[in-house]
């Protein structure tokens, strides 16, 4: 029909069009990033920033496979690869999270590959599976960390038990060992070195409690916390890279939590895997992810970075992987009792 | 009487053939196959929206009946209401949401009444900015909030403590009521706002020529006659503030702050996770939110209040007097407080090295914007994967919108009831819980849906599909059906009948329903949390995970990219394609 | 047989009957009316012979062909052929007038230039030539009731069928688009149904008229038979100015034309062979005059005004004669003033006998 009003259909026209072309642009986008060829999938603990640059440097170097992350805390990724095992629907290759409690059930399980890669050799006893279904692919340290400006030098505490002295109350911090990894490693390795009294009296501040580290090194580069406890890659990270007023303090007990690195028996592409498990425990993948992400790596001819003391010299409260994974759930109880969450 | 005498096989244009009425089991047979042939396309429909809707509901019930090893037991039930922790979070919930809700009750009322009766300076850009705060999510205004305000480094700390006050932490319950209230203001606004449009001015012209004051007018008539839509914005915040989950867990969290969403996002992950509890608590989250709507049901009684005057009418402007201008400043203030202060905050923190509370102009660098750009890709994807998810999910649900607004409104079918039911089930869901019960559900789907972008779709569409519903109906309910019946007496069958007179009439709701859900996916975060997976980053996911990981730089810039996406496609809507972009109030 | 054919139509909705049983002929190029009160299901009856409605037993065809028969066969509304002016108008607002009146034809395949010509036409017809580009919205109520029509005629219906068209107009407005309707009818000679519950609208436009009561057409004849020979007192009242009163069978003489009422008040009508169960007398407001006894066998009526309302074309009396309460509709000159005593006559051929139901 003939429009009598000569300028409508342009009108309608140019809408037709604007609209085409913005639905179009995402199909584009789309079709633009196909080539799923060697897809490896990691599930990773690791946060998305360093996992990200990471991928990108597996995938540039050469190793013909694509690696795909998923990101987030130890227990959703671990809690997620249980309900895909459970159904008989794994997505995930390569297995990587910062609570060795995980491994201990995957292998009891049978879920976890036997393979006896080269890699092994170079890690120390302890941080790796005698069987051969993981290796520490990397170490965190539950350390402590002081912003320098609310807390002069000569105050600043240098051990655990000043550190939860009765005169920092309301000005401290720490993660959450229900739902964090890390946390729930600290927890178990003080109540280990130092008895449940020193929880109960640290308790007594009432530190504010948070997810996640991040959060927490948040509140103490404002100056919200005078204190809290931290990761020693998160502290090394704030005085390396953004000169952030805080200092990491490496106190008598330090607690180790490994995050191993593992292929799934039912892997989806179990070639892809291995070649990415062994890239990543090389030397050239350790010094890379050490650089990365600031953390330890447990390999012989790995060196210790800038300004970090030596992982041989520190005061590790070493741990009995089985009876860590076994009392888990009454430590989280136990935690939850005395932190009053 | 004779626009709702079209039946449902008219409506599609199909010749029906009826059998004669006879007695017996026979005839009873022919009347059933008769029934169900013409509501197989609802039918279909209402299948469809148990397995989307209903289904994730009984596998939340059934989890938390249910041990891990398979048995049937109420322990999770007696724990969540024998302890005096959970107890405690129940309370806490109603004492920081009822507040919320009043707050917001007085803002938006507020700007409602002044916006639309007063003769207030720039309404126009008054109205636009009461809305936004809706656009910006409660997240973005903790996250600023809780710049601003935090209690030693905190922008206003410091100008208050110029001045002797404070300092106020906004890590406390306050803070959350606060934050809370400013975010949810526009659901209040926007239901009263319209209710006053549409309300007969010769009510309030009769109540002046009987003697009472503008205030008196207020109070005593204006007031009661939009109670039904106040009563429904203060019930649907309500229901909102108890299920969001954003705000307690930035604010309340490290100071032992709990409330229902944050326990039941802290259960599910834990390790290993307490569904049963989780799921205790998520079904007692609906059942407030379904109290909530049987409370508005009883309230209103079905009834609408508002005089809808047949012919449109200029209402009287009350002048404000001496106070227009210091009432103006007021509505500024909130301006400032919901949008522009959290705007620029985040626009600040982006821009420097690391956010350390201090303003240090001479430090600004685009160091975060490079790293988003230059060198990390998954960025980049999660912006491209935002507008491909919420594109997608705003078209899949105006699609299915205006097929259950076609049902809703043109047919007579008995299970119309059902349909609109189950419409509304999710907006009675938080969105934590929604998308713990949609993992529950589609984990033991044998369809390629967990683990891929499917299901990160499938939670777009049925946590927001109701918004659109609610857009498409609201317009099509005024649709006079005679409209159709004319071109069907001019010859159009039902396809031209819903080319040439149902969607062109209906593309208002359509353009602002897509715009309103499009925004609603780009920005959400409570359900893509749980839902996605590698590959299908989204940008609000990478935001909070920013959030957890403490970034606050990169947080800031993804934030800042967000808000500008949206405002992009706001502005785009609203110019280009002239939609009058509010969420639907009906 | 006739052109339009309605034969024992039903049709229920849940356990409410809109049609009980409704038949009736229409000729091709006639236009009758169906008069009723709301809710007596006259809509319910133009929607089914439109389509938009089925119907659950009964017969309807149109010049031969069958449209609906006993719920087994149903025509679409799209494909009768019928054309329909509704009570709304029902314009499309999104389109102009031109796209409204052309967009039928449009779905007709019917090519462009002939599109035009007929759109031409039916504007010219219905008085709004040049109006093709505008919006409904910027037409009054009787222009956009009139492009309706337009839409309708432009299609060339074998049928027209009009729900309650006026209902929307102001009065004077309506005054002047019935007799104009009424023309444009005649004009084009097009078989129509015209749905209505104001009388004096379906005496206008019509040829013949059925009173609808209660899902029944209860009387059909033409304008001048209905209003007076009335059947019963549903239709007596319904088409207004009716004085009704019961018959005392005992004291009246049927067959003499002397009819006394219960209350005892004497009347003269035409001779009735034989009364109707629980009869009534039966005379229009208007049969009244002022006089004395000059015609033979006149009624002559003293009567007490107790009110009177000056209308314009007339005075509406109450008056009160013999103790019984008569409505008078009476010239303006003589004036009348209330408590005056005055004399009327009534001629016996304005006066009949009917039953008191149905």
């Amino acid at each position: 029909m003939t429009d009598p009003l000569p300028d409508h259909p342009t009108r309608r026209q140019v809408l037709t069009h604007a609209v085409g072309a913005g639905l179009a642009l995402p199909f584009l986008a789309r079709g633009a990033r196909a080539a799923d060829a060697g897809v490896v999938t990691v599930y990773s603990s690791v946060p998305s920033l360093y996992l990200s640059r990471i991928a990108e440097r597996v995938n540039a170097a050469g190793l013909d496979v694509q690696l795909r992350i998923l990101s987030a805390g130890s227990f959703q990724i671990y809690q997620r690869l249980r309900s895909e095992l459970r159904t008989g629907r794994l997505k995930a290759d390569l297995f990587q999270v910062s609570d060795i409690s995980s491994f201990v059930e995957l292998k009891r399980d049978g879920a976890l590959m036997s393979y006896d890669s080269g890699v092994y050799a170079h890690y120390p006893e302890g941080h790796r599976d005698p069987d051969c279904t993981w290796v520490n692919s990397r170490s965190i340290l539950n350390i402590f960390a002081c912003n320098r400006n609310e807390v002069p030098d000569r105050e600043m505490p240098r051990t655990w038990d000043e550190y939860a002295d009765s005169r920092w109350v309301g000005r401290e911090g720490n993660s959450d060992a229900r739902v964090d990894g890390g946390a729930l490693n600290w927890y178990y390795s003080l109540r280990l070195a130092k008895g449940v009294g020193f929880w109960k009296k640290y308790a007594k501040n009432r530190p504010e409690i948070f997810r996640g580290h991040g959060a927490l090194t948040n509140r103490l580069v404002v100056g919200e916390l005078a204190l809290c406890e931290q990761l020693d890659y998160v502290a090394y990270a704030m005085t390396r890279g953004a000169d952030a007023p805080v200092v990491a303090v490496y106190p008598d007990v330090v607690a180790n939590c490994m995050t191993p690195l593992a292929i799934m028996k039912q892997a989806p592409n179990p070639r892809g895997a291995k070649i990415v498990f062994d890239w990543l425990l090389s030397r050239e993948g350790q010094v890379m992810l050490s650089h990365i992400n600031g953390t330890y790596s447990l390999r012989d001819d790995v060196p210790p970075l800038p300004g970090k003391p030596a992982f041989a010299t520190l005061p590790v409260v070493r741990i009995d992987p089985v009876d860590y994974t076994n009392s888990r759930e009454a430590m989280q109880d136990e935690f939850m009792q005395i932190f009053d969450l | 009487m004779s626009s709702c005498r079209s039946s449902t096989s008219e409506m599609r244009g199909i010749p029906v053939t009826r059998a004669e009425y006879g007695t017996g089991t026979q005839a009873m047979a022919r009347r059933l196959g008769r029934v169900g042939r013409r509501e197989a396309p609802v039918l279909a429909t209402v299948i469809i929206l148990f397995g989307l809707v209903v289904v994730p509901v009984l596998a939340m019930v059934c989890n938390s009946v249910t041990t891990p090893q398979g048995g049937l037991s109420g322990r999770y039930w007696a724990e969540v209401l024998g302890t005096a922790r959970y107890l405690r979070a129940i309370g806490h919930t109603l004492l920081l949401a009822i507040p919320a809700t009043a707050l917001a009750g007085v803002i938006g009322l507020g700007q409602a009444w002044l916006i639309v009766r007063s003769d207030l300076p720039g309404k126009r850009f008054l109205h636009m900015a009461s809305i936004v705060p809706f656009f910006l999510s409660p997240f973005l205004g903790a996250v600023a909030w809780g710049m601003l305000l935090s209690p030693h480094v905190g922008l206003f700390n410091r100008l208050f403590m110029l001045v002797g006050i404070g300092p106020v932490d906004i890590y406390s319950s306050l803070g959350i009521i606060w934050v809370t209230g400013l975010y949810y203001a526009p659901y209040v606004y926007l239901f009263v706002q319209s209710a006053l449009h549409n309300l007969d001015p010769s009510v309030e012209e009769a109540a002046a020529i009987s003697g009472l004051c503008p205030m008196g007018t207020f109070w005593r008539i204006t007031l009661p006659l939009i109670s039904p839509a106040l009563i429904s914005a203060l019930l649907l915040t309500l229901v909102a503030a108890t299920g969001q989950f954003a705000v307690p867990a930035l604010l309340g969290a490290p100071v032992r702050i709990r409330t229902m969403t944050t326990y039941i996002y802290d259960l599910s992950n834990m390790f290993p996770p307490r569904f049963g509890l989780a799921a205790v608590l998520s079904l007692l989250l609906v059942v407030i939110a379904a109290a909530g709507l049987v409370v508005q049901k009883i309230l209103l009684g079905g009834r609408s209040f508002v005089t809808v005057s047949a012919r449109a009418r200029k209402h009287t402007v009350v002048p404000l007097g001496r106070l227009r201008l210091p009432l103006f400043g007021v509505l500024m203030v909130f301006v400032l407080a919901t949008t522009v202060l959290p705007i620029v905050m985040l626009f600040y923190a982006s821009l420097v090295p690391h956010y350390d509370g201090s303003l240090a102009f001479h430090l600004l660098t685009f160091a975060h914007y490079r790293e988003i750009f230059l060198s990390n890709h998954l960025v980049e994807s999660a912006v491209w994967n935002s507008l491909w998810f919420a594109g997608i999910s705003a078209t899949v649900s105006l699609l299915l919108a205006v097929w259950i607004s076609l049902i809703m409104n043109r047919t007579r079918s008995p299970l119309r009831g059902l349909i609109d039911f189950m419409v509304t089930i999710p907006a009675a869901i938080p969105g934590v819980t929604l998308g713990v019960a949609l993992l529950w559900t589609w984990i033991d789907v044998p369809l390629p849906v967990y683990g891929t972008g499917w299901l990160l779709f499938i939670g777009y569409i049925v946590g927001f599909m109701p918004f659109a519903v609610r857009a498409v109906s609201s317009v099509h309910r005024q649709i006079d059906v005679v409209l159709e019946d004319a071109l069907r007496m001019a010859g159009g069958n039902a396809l031209q009948r819903l080319r040439h007179v149902t969607l062109p009439l209906l593309k208002p709701g359509i353009a602002s329903g897509w715009v309103l859900v499009f925004v609603i996916c780009v920005r959400e975060l409570d359900v893509p949390v749980l839902l996605y997976s590698p590959g299908n980053e989204v940008l609000s996911v990478l935001i909070f995970s920013r959030w957890e990981d403490g970034d606050y730089g990169m947080l800031a810039a993804m934030a800042a990219i967000q808000i500008m996406l949206i405002t992009v496609v706001l502005i785009a809507a609203s110019c280009l394609f002239r939609v009058e972009v509010a969420p639907p109030t009906s | 047989m006739s052109f339009l054919e309605v034969e024992n139509v039903r049709k229920d909705f849940g356990d409410y009957h809109a049609l009980r049983d409704v038949s009736f002929a229409v000729e091709k190029g006639e236009v009758v009316t169906l008069l009723g009160p709301s809710g007596c299901g006259k809509t319910t009856m133009l929607r089914a012979l439109a389509g938009l409605e089925t119907i659950d037993r009964g017969r309807i065809a149109l010049g031969g062909r069958e449209l609906a028969h006993d719920g087994r066969v149903h025509l679409a509304a799209e494909k009768r052929g019928i054309g329909m002016v509704f009570q709304s108008y029902a314009l499309w607002p999104h389109k102009t007038i031109f796209e409204n009146i052309g967009l039928g034809l449009r779905l007709k395949k019917m090519p462009q230039a002939d599109i035009a010509a007929r759109v031409r036409w039916a504007l010219d017809i219905v008085g709004l030539p040049g109006s093709e580009s505008r919006f409904p919205s910027s037409l009054s109520g009787g222009q956009q009731q009139r492009i309706s029509l337009a839409r309708a005629l432009a299609l060339e219906p074998t049928c027209l069928l009009f729900d309650e068209p006026m209902s929307n107009l102001d009065v004077s407005l309506r005054e002047k688009m019935r007799f104009e309707i009424r023309t444009i009818m005649n004009d084009a000679g097009i078989t129509s149904v015209y749905v209505t519950h104001d009388h004096e609208e379906a005496m206008v436009v019509s040829d013949r008229i059925m009173i609808m009561q209660s899902g029944r057409i209860v009387q059909q004849g033409s304008p001048r038979e209905i209003y007076l020979r009335p059947k019963s007192r549903f239709v007596a009242e319904f088409l207004g100015g009716a004085n009704l009163f019961p018959l005392d069978v005992e004291r009246s003489v049927p067959v003499e034309g002397q009819f006394v009422t219960t209350g005892g008040l004497m009347l003269r009508g035409s001779p009735v062979e034989a009364l109707p169960p629980d009869p009534l007398v039966f005379f229009r407001a208007e049969a009244l005059r002022h006089g004395s006894a000059e015609e033979e066998g006149a009624t002559v009526l003293r009567a007490t005004v107790e009110s009177a309302c000056f209308l314009g074309g007339a005075i509406q009396c109450g008056l009160r004669a013999s103790g019984m309460a008569i409505a008078a509709s009476l010239p303006v000159v003589p004036e009348v003033s209330v408590g005056e005593q005055i004399e009327l006559v009534l001629s016996p051929q304005s006066v009949s006998v009917i039953a008191d139901c149905h």
